[in-house]
């Protein structure tokens, strides 16, 4: 009996304690006043850029010198690993961010599912993650403008396919990155699907390959990449969603928001983008 | 004072609020609830392999067949010096994934051999330390009566032995329940993976995954508590 | 060698490493003779006891047991071992059964009785005659030290063994219940069962055995009838002993 109410007990604190961040979890990103960060700069327009926002207040509304892009390594070519090191259009996109707000740089690597909640904590301060803009994500995060028009695809094995079109999946196995648009799209639009989520979208081509699974469903760039390793795999030709990419933020960086578009419509005016969509092999059509 | 009113009305509609979402939107506590059985399967199965296994695997090292008690050492150290997230990708990706027989072999299978093959290694090292603790004198009455070695084994040290190893056996199964939350790791859905999933949709940092570990929380404490109430009976039939 | 020799003991040797406790020992024991085995502590008698069933092995010489030599590897030990009941100091009771079900359990296994309830009739019988038949549903622990020590012999006497090794049963008693054992095995030698008892107790050694060896530094020292050796020892050694015990 004693024991039961103990029980009672501990679920009641442990409900509270979870309340209580969840709340407080918000307030800490409140606004900061710039009391401090008036800029004895930004008189003089020394340090205003040809688009005409200041960099300088990012650094200030951050309250830090380093600038952390978080992401998810997994997506060819927005982000990946060449050895150690993490590479990608994206992650050039980010450097020329922090370069602009004249800011030290540093990348986070985490699961794909975990980078909003990261956001909203403070461990990162910017989602560069060919991440598409959804309303939920919205509800969360703000978003830079898009620089990239994606689309989920479907993988499926070069012979003996069970799906030949998107209305094949009803009923299948089918493989997703936990969290991802893929993810979100099986889960609502395909009826009894055998939803299996995978932390990595290459473990879910793995067990693709090895007839364990129907089909995957994928951003269209990384799942171009994953088949072109992958002589067994191919790329279904139609298109399930049609997405863009952007930036997130904390919604209360509006500064830092500013000078993200800035940069981006920085990057591409000077033809600097075009540069990084034919290094990272990407189409310019597609790019926004 | 007022602050304080303040502060807990603001507390209780945004926990209301994030409550709501978390848990009832789309019917998500339905969805811990599953995994919540997925994990029970997965703990109940893996238990039941590693008990069997760990029975065979201590025999085998406190046999005087050398290869036998070689192996079982070897398997015990393979198995308890690797971490399990490891042994679970080799096993699913690897074992199951490359074996045409074992290819289409349901997830769940491939991650209860894993947690037993793992469990069977602890289990024999729990059960060893209880048969050895065992007085030698025991070992010497059942031998000068006639008993064979595996017959004094069989019903005069195992029983003793099971009975001293039963609490570390008790917390080797809550040891397993909180391991299986790795099994997110091939896709399977259990109940970390379930809040995972919630986490993923709703972006919420707390509420998701502190009502996982509520849950596990109230499992594994409701099984302490069976555990105590079995272990006390045990010891009385010893103090009668 | 005399034939009714039941127990036959050829230059035994025992070693534990580099140490010899067992210096080669050449002994018999004739059938129905109750033989005590005294001595020092360390001087190798308990050792020698259990070499006679193997719970030691034997480094060098051989132990014939009616007739056969059970140091040799193709003899089936656990058979043997069937004849021999053996009681210890700690009398090692199996706690975990009750008290019928630590005398049935190796008659049961071993098929000696026909089925169970044989066996517990057996086993019923056993205890009325070491007057502990009211405890045949206690457990071990349950019961004194005297107590117990009475059902390790009646659980040793279910096997129906042609000798019986009894290893200091009565060092571990309150002084109390050392007689209510010594009484059992009194009666025991009084029905012709063979016994080495390896014993403290030179009062019942004298009593009750036929033959009293004494034992030191891993050889026998000296033997002879117990009313010999205790009033007219022949050995020094023997002599410092009995004046130090007596």
């Amino acid at each position: 009996m004693k024991m039961t109410k103990l029980l009672a007990l501990v679920l009641v604190i442990a409900l509270a304690v979870c309340a209580f961040a969840a709340c407080g979890g918000n307030d800490t990103e409140e606004p900061k006043t710039n009391l401090e960060g008036v800029n004895p700069d930004t008189g003089d327009d020394s340090n205003v850029n040809v688009d005409g926002v200041d960099p300088a207040p990012v650094a200030t509304e951050l309250g830090k010198t380093t600038l952390v892009m978080g992401t998810n390594a997994e997506f060819e070519p927005f982000e990946y690993r060449d050895n150690d090191e993490i590479v990608g259009y994206d992650v050039e996109t980010a450097k020329a961010i922090a370069d602009f707000v004249d800011m030290d740089f540093d990348i986070e690597d985490m699961a794909f599912d975990s980078l909003i909640t990261a956001l909203n904590s403070g461990q990162i301060d910017m989602v560069v993650a060919g991440m598409s803009v959804t309303e939920e994500r919205l509800e969360e995060v703000n978003f830079s403008n898009p620089y990239y028009r994606a689309a989920q695809v479907i993988i499926v094995p070069k012979e003996g396919a069970t799906v030949a079109s998107s209305a094949d999946l009803a009923g299948k196995k089918i493989g997703v990155q936990e969290g991802t648009t893929g993810d979100i799209y099986v889960e609502e639009n395909v009826e009894n699907a055998d939803l299996n989520r995978f932390k990595k979208a290459v473990d879910a081509a793995i067990d693709l390959a090895n007839g364990r699974l129907d089909a995957v469903v994928l951003d269209e760039q990384p799942a171009l990449r994953i088949v072109a390793q992958n002589d067994a795999l191919t790329v279904l030709d139609e298109a399930l969603t049609e997405e863009e990419y952007a930036i997130a933020v904390r919604k209360d960086n509006p500064e830092l928001l500013n000078a993200i578009n800035a940069c981006l419509d920085d990057l591409a005016e000077t033809g600097k983008k075009d540069e990084l969509l034919e290094k990272y092999g990407l189409s310019v059509d597609d790019a926004e | 004072m007022n602050g304080i009113l303040l502060w807990f009305s603001e507390f209780g509609a945004s926990f209301a609020e994030s409550f709501e979402k978390n848990l009832i939107r789309q019917d998500r506590w339905l969805s811990l609830l599953r995994g919540l059985g997925m994990t029970v399967e997965l703990t109940v199965g893996a238990i039941l392999l590693g008990t069997v296994l760990g029975i065979l695997l201590c025999l085998m090292k406190l046999s005087s067949v050398k290869p036998l008690s070689a192996f079982a050492k070897g398997y015990i150290r393979v198995f308890r010096g690797t971490p399990l997230v490891v042994q679970l990708l080799i096993i699913y990706f690897g074992v199951f994934g490359s074996i045409q027989a074992l290819r289409f072999v349901p997830k769940e299978v491939a991650a209860i051999v894993a947690f037993g093959l793992n469990s069977g290694a602890y289990i024999a090292e729990l059960l060893r330390g209880g048969i050895v603790s065992v007085d030698q004198g025991q070992v010497e009455a059942g031998r000068s009566l006639g008993l064979s070695s595996w017959q004094t084994m069989r019903y005069i040290v195992l029983p003793q032995g099971i009975k001293i190893a039963f609490p570390t056996y008790t917390q080797e199964f809550i040891v397993l329940i909180k391991e299986t939350a790795i099994a997110g790791y091939i896709a399977l859905e259990d109940l970390t993976k379930k809040g995972d999933i919630i986490r993923s949709r709703t972006f919420s940092p707390w509420l998701p995954l502190l009502t996982v570990a509520v849950i596990y929380l109230v499992i594994t404490t409701a099984l302490e508590i069976i555990f105590g109430r079995v272990e006390r009976r045990l010891r009385e039939s010893d103090n009668r | 060698m005399t034939t009714d020799s039941i127990i036959e003991v050829r230059g035994l040797v025992k070693k534990f490493g580099e140490v010899e406790v067992l210096r080669g020992i050449t002994e018999n024991v004739r059938r129905g003779e109750v033989v005590a085995i005294i001595g020092p502590s360390g001087s190798g008698k308990s050792t020698f006891l259990r070499c006679l069933n193997l719970l030691e092995q034997p480094t060098e010489g051989s132990v014939i047991i009616d007739g056969v030599d059970i140091t040799d590897r193709r003899t089936n030990i656990n058979k043997l071992r069937q004849e021999m009941g053996m009681v210890f100091q700690h009398f090692n009771l199996f706690p975990h059964l009750k008290v019928i079900d630590n005398i049935t359990l190796a008659p049961v296994k071993l098929k000696l009785e026909k089925d169970k309830t044989h066996a517990r009739e057996t086993a019923m019988r056993l205890l009325e005659r070491v007057g502990l038949g009211d405890k045949a549903e206690s457990y071990p622990v349950q019961l004194s030290g005297g107590q117990k020590q009475r059902i390790a012999i009646a659980r040793a006497l279910a096997m129906n063994p042609k000798i019986m090794l009894f290893d200091e049963p009565t060092s571990a008693l309150d002084p109390e219940m050392v007689g209510e054992v010594l009484k059992v095995m009194a009666d025991l030698a009084k029905e012709g069962m063979t016994m080495v008892i390896v014993t403290h107790e030179m009062g019942f050694a004298r009593e009750v055995a036929d033959r009293v060896l004494f034992m030191d530094g891993g050889i026998i020292a000296e033997q002879g009838p117990p009313e010999k050796l205790f009033s007219d020892p022949q050995n020094s050694r023997t002599k410092e002993f009995l004046s130090k015990v007596l």
